[in-house]
């Protein structure tokens, strides 16, 4: 695939050089498909930041990339908010690729998120749409060895992506100096000035220069920023793109079970749905680990994270989950914010969250930029009034999972390109055009997945322990296939970019409508 | 016709935008609410309750002052749907009074409000369909009084939105989702398939394995799962960030400056702020806070000022005004957990564990070979048998965990089997002697010192209830308090700390540090007759004491000896002795070497534990140790984490809390490892007098007010350890530099650092941060400059 990209040419040679990676052809929604039509060209960037930019496979900017990348190249401030998973990220890493000078050799961007794992994500990020930028991102959060951060910062270090709490401690003592960085980026902005994050913040902020430019992004904003929006930014460019709160592509279901048989519906689930990857929430560490167990125990390979864990661990965990070695994830509210796995398309809340916008964040884990997902919720009587709150306070309404769920809700006919996010350091080493025979969705390695699913009706057969099928190694190609991936293929992009004549069998020439 | 929506726990609340009310708004809305009930008396009500069953009747009466929102009270009640467990089914009389924390939702329909003409709306819905109902009603309704639309209406969401369409600055969520009606549906039960294998039958034995409450949860995924589904790990770190450079010459110099800056920023505390105390490698006590907490939800409490009134006013505001007062949706406590599943999950990682190995790698070994020697030679416990005296070691084994476990041990200890009541007293009198509270105080202490009868065990709906103390435990520790007046307060203490553990969100922290202080503060415990120290008789005024004393506090001197006593090779130093011996020198009874291990102890557990050099100061330690009640108190114990609010903690000036010895803070020293940070300047040494200003403010609450503190006198309150003021007054760590004009201050740091060593952290050592931030750098010495 990646060869005809190659022969496409937009009368500029240095296009036709890229290595483009496969596209992503499942069906995506208004969401991120509802823009004016510009192009990245079109805003004007340097020549090696459209080139990550299409290297990592964006073809056409989304609706709030649309909005933001413009006007935040102009050195305006940005409150924005968009709808999970539309590219928020990318709308605010392009233009700081954008203003940085690769030869100015000071932190000029700082970026903040309130996870770790949203900063490793968030770097890499940086790293593969700035992979020819000359630019160079680091991350630095709790839980890492803080002596090697220090000496990271004693080399060039042009954005500095990380959690407050270090970066705080780093800046107050200079060892990071911040008063050249005159970009300013928050990501999940209503987290990190929610209490907590916010005494750090602004303590963080009397390092920056007094005139620096801020760009805040989220899905969600439970209450209001405005105390923050007067104090700290100038004028701010707000962007909305939000008539709604929820995800088109987002299927979301309910389950009233009690306590006790959570773990029964689940296995159902299991048996019945089809599953790319799967992240499953529970609300205490304990819980997590205890499932995750569980979920081993039923013959489904199964990590968990929660904040509870060595940072390495999570580290570990979250870096193979991204790269789909695995199908299940149990996890705490950790990961519910940000965290972008392309193939996650099923989103399970075993236990229900307290509030609305964890419950939009966490389902927002699944029907990434655009396309399909399922959400369901396991809700047991304690559970109900909370319920009937969060649909308020989202303005919609779940209803029971039915028996059988259309595959047309949540599944792509063609899982073969989701894409796997390859770390951008083993992309230099893997020159040879992509050789497509390794392409493998992770998910269809596990035969007790897709058998259910090739009988989707049939009542759950499912042993309690299906080890038989386990004892061996499901043979992924452990190590094997990020090297032949291509271009990493970090967010995806649109089909209705490529030209017709590129020869796909694209069966849609516009936005399409997702199928449902 | 509206919905009052009396929630009860939170449970369904509605949801409005947020907007910060003032008093005056506040109270509008609570007039209002007021006249609403006032007028929906005699109107059809439907209760539900958090059962689930719906009462129809006429409201007879409702209670505004009741504790937890609203009581209810129907006439002629009819049973309209069954709850689960429905225990009044059958006997519904005349009258059904349904207690606030039952009322889960209250519907009134056919309300007429100002005027006699408005026709019954049936409408019953939830919250905010009412909050959108309610002007629609008034439209229809005869003449009406405006400001009664105008309550629903402004905390309705969909009003505010629609009256704002986005000119009001940046929308919130509500204000997008126009806070939709969703009604209040039944919900449709799931079922399992027909077939479906045995394993999960709830009704089979097994089927405890098929819930989340086993106790451990501890396995290895990564070897799990490598070995069932042969996934191997592949992660590099420099797939996200930039590698080191080690090739530079000088290398090794970055390398160990490198290590230096980040001992000392890991060393600080975090001012009570949970992700700077994460991102330090802190491990703090957030069992107050799930993950949700932390990561994802947003507080709704607002600011941090907002919230911690919020949270310091909830314990009355909840009991008494929470009713009467209209409490918005958006800043009524956020529901937490009612799952019971996930409460008995969690509780069950608390059940004590027997070896305590795994779960608190950190509690030195020494702990316990320490810990239980010290208990034995003084072990009165004769009547009680056996089995209580083991139960009551395994309680002292556990001394570094949970203040909860603590009380669960003994509350089982309590209820082992077939101990009579005597030999349950004498054994809880023997343990409140020999107990030690070998972990930070709560700064709160004291005022759950003076009514330790009530514990208020439901003040934070966040938290999961846990196992109340028997009333029969803590009035058996009080009696023998009473009894052995040096055994009340420690007993005591662990009650309240307890308390507070579950009040305060950011909980506290017992580790390492503070179980070590624990044990080490065993080692100067002595059979003490309370009261002695300041009671009858008056100091008297001795001269060779006198000398004694002032030699043996000369920190010069005691320094001079220390280091002639160790090899002479080392360079002299005098270390910064972080306060002062007690300003009354005559009151000594002792020399403190009869009350303290001498130099050479203190040496070498100084030096085996920290491998840090000196300690001599400390050998000079005053003798003094009890308040005037006689606390013994351990103070090591408590000091030794840097307590906030201290153990008199809060010297509640009522005499309950004598904690206040003077000499908490030095006991802090040596328990918290006798470690003494490397302080060459000794013009830190703030001499007898300035020690003034570290007394504690009579209330012993927040707010340095140490500036104007009195002379200290003996029989006054105590001190506050200064590292809990500084915490207090300094939420940052940062570069409020704390109160520069509060010598004592400095105090404080060094013993919060002594307890971050250890990894302790804990609300009190906000200050500390900023104190140890000040060697780094000069922007924050606010203990130096003092």
């Amino acid at each position: 695939m990646a060869t005809q990209d190659n022969s496409y040419t937009d009368s500029s040679d240095w296009k036709a050089q890229l290595n483009i990676p496969k596209r992503d052809t499942r069906p995506q929604t208004e969401d991120v498909l509802g823009t004016k039509g510009n192009t990245f060209e079109d805003f004007r960037l340097k020549r090696d930041l459209l080139m990550g930019i299409f290297e990592a496979g964006f073809e056409k900017p989304s609706p709030i990339q649309e909005e933001a990348i413009p006007v935040a190249v102009t050195g305006r401030d940005i409150l924005a908010r968009a709808k999970n998973g539309t590219g928020k990220t990318a709308a605010f890493v392009i233009p700081t690729l954008e203003k940085v000078k690769p030869k100015v050799n000071k932190i000029q961007a700082l970026i903040m998120v309130p996870t770790r794992e949203l900063a490793l994500q968030t770097s890499q990020v940086v790293r593969t749409l700035g992979k020819h930028c000359k630019i160079s991102c680091m991350v630095t959060t709790g839980g890492t060895n803080l002596r090697d951060d220090i000496l990271r910062l004693s080399d060039a270090v042009h954005v500095l992506v990380g959690t407050p709490g270090r970066i705080l401690d780093l800046a107050s003592r200079k060892i990071a100096d911040l008063s050249s960085c005159s970009l300013f980026v928050m990501d999940e902005a209503d987290k990190m000035l929610s209490r907590d994050f916010k005494t750090i913040i602004e303590q963080i902020l009397t390092f920056l220069p007094k005139n620096h430019q801020s760009l805040l992004f989220s899905a969600t904003f439970p209450l209001s920023v405005k105390d923050f929006m007067v104090k700290h930014l100038h004028k701010p460019y707000e962007i909305n793109l939000m008539e709604e709160l929820t995800l088109k592509g987002i299927t979301q279901y309910y389950a009233f079970v009690e306590e006790r048989q959570k773990l029964h519906c689940l296995n159902t689930l299991f048996s019945k749905l089809q599953i790319n990857q799967a992240i499953i929430f529970c609300n205490s560490t304990n819980r997590v680990e205890l499932l995750a167990k569980k979920i081993t125990d039923l013959g489904f390979s199964c990590y968990y994270s929660h904040a509870r864990m060595k940072q390495q661990e999570r580290n570990k965990v979250f870096h193979e989950f991204r790269q789909g070695k695995v199908r299940t994830l149990v996890c705490s509210d950790l990961l519910t914010r940000g965290i972008d796995i392309q193939a996650v398309n099923v989103v399970i809340n075993f236990d229900f969250p307290k509030t609305a916008e964890t419950y939009l964040h966490r389902i927002g884990r699944s029907g990434r930029f655009g396309h399909l997902g399922l959400a369901i919720n396991l809700i047991n009587w304690n559970d109900r009034f909370n319920l009937y709150k969060i649909e308020q306070e989202l303005g919609t309404e779940i209803a029971a999972i039915p028996p059988t769920i259309d595959k047309s809700l949540y599944v792509a006919e063609n899982n073969e390109n989701v894409p796997v996010p390859v770390p951008i350091e083993q992309q230099h080493f893997a020159q040879t055009p992509a050789n497509n025979n390794i392409v493998i969705p992770p998910q269809q390695q596990f035969p007790q997945f897709s058998q259910p699913a090739a009988e989707p009706a049939a009542a759950a057969p499912q042993q309690a322990v299906p080890q038989a099928q386990q004892g061996v190694p499901q043979g992924m190609p452990q190590g094997q296939y990020p090297p032949q991936f291509q271009g990493q293929q970090y967010p995806p992009q649109m089909q209705m970019q490529m030209p017709p004549q590129g020869g796909y069998p694209q069966q849609m020439g516009g936005p399409q409508q997702p199928q449902y | 016709m509206t919905t009052v929506n009396a929630t009860g726990k939170g449970g369904a609340s509605s949801a409005a935008p947020a907007f910060k009310e003032t008093p005056e708004v506040a109270k509008k809305f609570k007039d209002r609410f007021d006249y609403l009930l006032a007028e929906s008396l005699g109107s059809k009500a439907t209760v539900t309750t958090t059962k689930g069953a719906k009462y129809k009747g006429v409201l007879a009466a409702a209670n505004l002052e009741a504790n937890d929102g609203l009581d209810v009270v129907l006439k002629a009640p009819e049973l309209v749907v069954a709850g689960s467990n429905d225990e009044n089914a059958g006997k519904l009389g005349e009258t059904l009074l349904v207690h606030a924390n039952d009322v889960a939702q209250l519907d009134i329909t056919g309300l007429k409000i100002g005027g006699p003409a408005a026709a019954p709306v049936k409408k019953p819905s939830y919250a905010a369909a009412a909050a959108a109902s309610v002007p629609k009603k008034t439209s229809t309704a005869a003449p009406s009084k405006k400001s009664v639309p105008a309550k629903k209406s402004a905390a309705a969401p969909a009003a505010a939105a629609a009256a704002t369409p986005s000119g009001n600055g940046f929308r919130t969520d509500v204000d997008i989702s126009g806070g939709k009606n969703v009604r209040q549906r039944e919900l449709q039960r799931w079922t399992p398939d027909e077939g479906d294998d045995a394993a999960f039958d709830p009704n089979a034995q097994a089927n405890q394995g098929q819930t989340l409450e086993e106790a451990s949860s501890t396995w290895d995924q990564f070897s799990v799962n490598e070995k069932k589904f042969g996934i191997k790990s592949t992660y590099d770190e420099h797939f996200y960030t930039t590698k080191i450079n080690k090739s530079g010459p000088d290398y090794q110099q970055r390398l160990k400056e490198a290590q230096r800056i980040a001992d000392e920023i890991e060393g600080q505390g975090a001012a009570g702020n949970i992700h700077l105390a994460e991102d330090r490698g802190i491990t703090v006590d957030d069992s107050g806070m799930d993950e949700e907490d932390l990561y994802s939800g947003v507080d709704r409490r607002g600011d941090e000022l907002l919230a911690s009134l919020k949270t310091n006013a909830k314990p009355s505001a909840d009991a008494k005004g929470g009713a009467k007062k209209y409490v918005p949706p958006t800043l009524r406590n956020q529901p937490h957990h009612m799952d019971p599943a996930i409460i008995s999950s969690s509780g069950a990682k608390n059940v004590p564990v027997p070896t305590p190995a795994h779960k608190q790698p950190q509690v030195p070994a020494q702990t316990q070979t320490q810990a239980q020697p010290a208990g034995k030679p003084r072990a009165t416990l004769k009547n009680a048998d056996e089995e209580t005296k083991k139960q009551l070691k395994e309680i002292k084994r556990q001394s570094g965990r949970g203040e909860h476990d603590r009380i669960k041990a003994k509350a089982q200890a309590q209820s082992g089997p077939k101990v009579s009541k005597e030999e349950q007293i004498e054994a809880l009198k023997n343990f409140a002697q020999k107990f030690k509270v070998p972990y930070d105080v709560p700064n709160d202490m004291g005022n759950v010192l003076r009514k330790t009868n009530n514990v208020p065990l439901k003040d934070d709906p966040s938290l999961p209830p846990k196992p109340k103390v028997s009333a029969q435990s803590a009035q058996a520790s009080r009696n023998g308090s009473s009894k052995h007046s040096s055994s009340g307060n420690t007993s005591g203490g662990t009650h309240s700390s307890n308390n507070d553990a579950k009040r305060s969100p950011q909980g506290q922290q017992h580790n390492g540090a503070s179980t070590r202080g624990g044990s080490s503060g065993t080692t100067h415990t002595r059979k003490r007759q309370t009261g002695s120290f300041f009671g009858s008789k008056k100091p008297l005024n001795n001269g060779a004491k006198r000398e004694t004393f002032n030699k043996g506090f000369n920190v010069f001197l005691k320094a001079k000896e220390a280091h002639d006593a160790e090899d002479s090779m080392a360079p002299f130093l005098i270390e910064k002795p972080y306060f002062a011996a007690p300003t009354w020198t005559s009151t000594v009874e002792k020399s403190h070497k009869t009350l303290f291990p001498d130099i050479q102890t203190v040496f070498q557990e100084s030096q085996a534990r920290m491998q840090m050099r000196q300690m001599s100061a400390m050998g000079g330690m005053p003798p003094v140790n009890m308040g005037p009640n006689g606390m013994p108190q351990f103070p090591g114990a408590m000091m030794g984490a840097g307590v906030p609010g201290g153990p008199g903690g809060a010297p509640n000036s009522n005499g309950a809390a004598g904690a206040t010895s003077p000499n908490p803070m030095m006991g802090g020293f040596q328990g918290a490892g006798g470690y003494m940070p490397f302080q060459p300047q000794p013009m830190f040494y703030p001499g007898m007098n300035p020690m003034g200003p570290m007394m504690g403010g009579k209330d012993g609450s927040v707010g340095p007010n140490g500036s104007t503190s009195p002379p200290p006198m003996p029989d006054q309150m105590g001190y506050m350890p200064p590292g809990a003021y500084m915490g207090m007054g300094d939420p940052y760590g940062y570069p409020m530099g704390g109160m520069p004009q509060f010598p004592g201050a400095m105090m404080g740091g060094p013993q919060g650092m002594m307890g971050n060593e250890h990894g302790g952290s804990h609300r009190g050592y906000q200050g500390h941060g900023g104190h140890r931030g000040s060697r780094g750098s000069s922007k924050n010495s606010h203990g130096h400059r003092a």
